[in-house]
């Protein structure tokens, strides 16, 4: 067997590990993208994982994280708007961060912006932040209209 | 001495080779540019502009009535605004990468493979056909939005769909024949679309 080939076998059992350990515990499609996207050197573009590249090589880490990137940005991209909006409720809601600060943040920060794969298509790309954008503002004006305020205080342990 | 310039000879021969090699001709260079864009002119068609899910997605009748039915006015807007400024978007990159195959067509297939009369006016009539669907898409778009667009949408992915096909058939054929070319082969045989 030749090396191209033996490194593609690498990567599809690289790919096959990180879905299997660690994807398959996030239920959530924009909860892998935010992960993956996190696992990226943003100064060189290339992905870092320690539990992968000790059990493969580097190269080996980042070419499978970056197939799973594209993919789950696919996946994303292909929801219905309904779904994305259900996601992106739950995501916030896994932050215990308040509403209103993470609306306000993540309308100035755009962070989704720098959640995608590095050669995603511009057309596609402009698709999920729209997507993105309008999500947040159905939820920013569910919350408006009937806001969950948090306890005074924390119940006594 | 014979021996000597006999080899001086043999060395300045190989040496020419290997220069031709290296550097090809400025018309080999841009036949191989021609094919390179292209390819990706195609591939960008194919894989990431007119994908059906994608496209589905884009002018999405769920996503539309979604929005009307669960949000303010304000939001109805935005969604509108947004999608239309995609949509566009969208249809103008597909025009463009339509006209960069049709450049491709026009200006260097030929030299390379030898289309019948039916063939060439077959793609060229598709070709008038998708530019001229591509324009009236994006008046349509512009002036009622996307979701007035979906039939004409479905019309112009079925006929780039072909355009395609015949554009990817067209094209291995020439690296093929480029190949054969390079390795000293024929490329005489005659591409059948």
């Amino acid at each position: 067997m030749n090396g191209a080939a033996s490194q593609r076998m690498d990567v599809h059992e690289a790919l096959d590990d990180l879905n299997r350990r660690t994807l398959s515990a996030m239920e959530r499609v924009l909860d892998r993208m935010i992960y993956l996207a996190s696992l990226r050197d943003y100064n060189t573009g290339l992905y870092h994982h320690a539990g992968l590249a000790s059990q493969f090589t580097s190269e080996v880490a980042c070419e499978a994280i970056a197939a799973c990137h594209r993919d789950v940005f696919q996946r994303l991209l292909c929801l219905p708007l309904s779904e994305l909006v259900a996601q992106l409720d739950g995501y916030i809601k896994s932050t215990f961060c308040e509403a209103g600060i993470f609306f306000s943040t993540w309308r100035k920060l755009e962070p989704y912006r720098v959640a995608i794969p590095m050669n995603a298509d511009p057309v596609a790309a402009e698709l999920l932040f729209s997507n993105f954008k309008v999500a947040l503002a159905i939820l920013e004006a569910r919350q408006k209209s009937c806001p969950v305020t948090a306890p005074a205080a924390w119940p006594r342990p | 001495m014979v021996q000597l310039i006999f080899s001086l000879l043999m060395g300045l021969a190989l040496l020419a080779a290997l220069y031709v090699l290296v550097f090809p001709s400025p018309r080999a260079r841009r036949g191989g540019e021609a094919i390179i864009g292209a390819r990706q002119a195609l591939t960008t068609l194919q894989l990431d502009l007119l994908p059906p899910e994608f496209v589905s997605r884009l002018f999405s009748a769920e996503d539309f009535d979604y929005v009307a039915a669960a949000s303010s006015e304000d939001t109805r807007r935005l969604f509108l605004r947004q999608r239309r400024k995609i949509a566009l978007l969208w249809a103008a990159q597909v025009q463009n990468q339509v006209l960069n195959l049709k450049r491709f067509h026009l200006g260097r297939s030929r030299f390379y493979s030898r289309l019948s009369v039916k063939a060439e006016l077959s793609l060229a009539l598709r070709f008038a056909e998708l530019t001229a669907i591509c324009r009236v898409l994006r008046i349509i778009i512009y002036a009622r939005g996307p979701h007035a667009a979906r039939p004409a949408v479905h019309a112009m992915a079925g006929i780039a769909d072909r355009v395609c096909a015949a554009s990817a058939k067209s094209l291995d054929f020439l690296a093929a024949s480029r190949a054969d070319g390079l390795s000293g082969g024929s490329a005489k045989s005659q591409a059948v679309l």
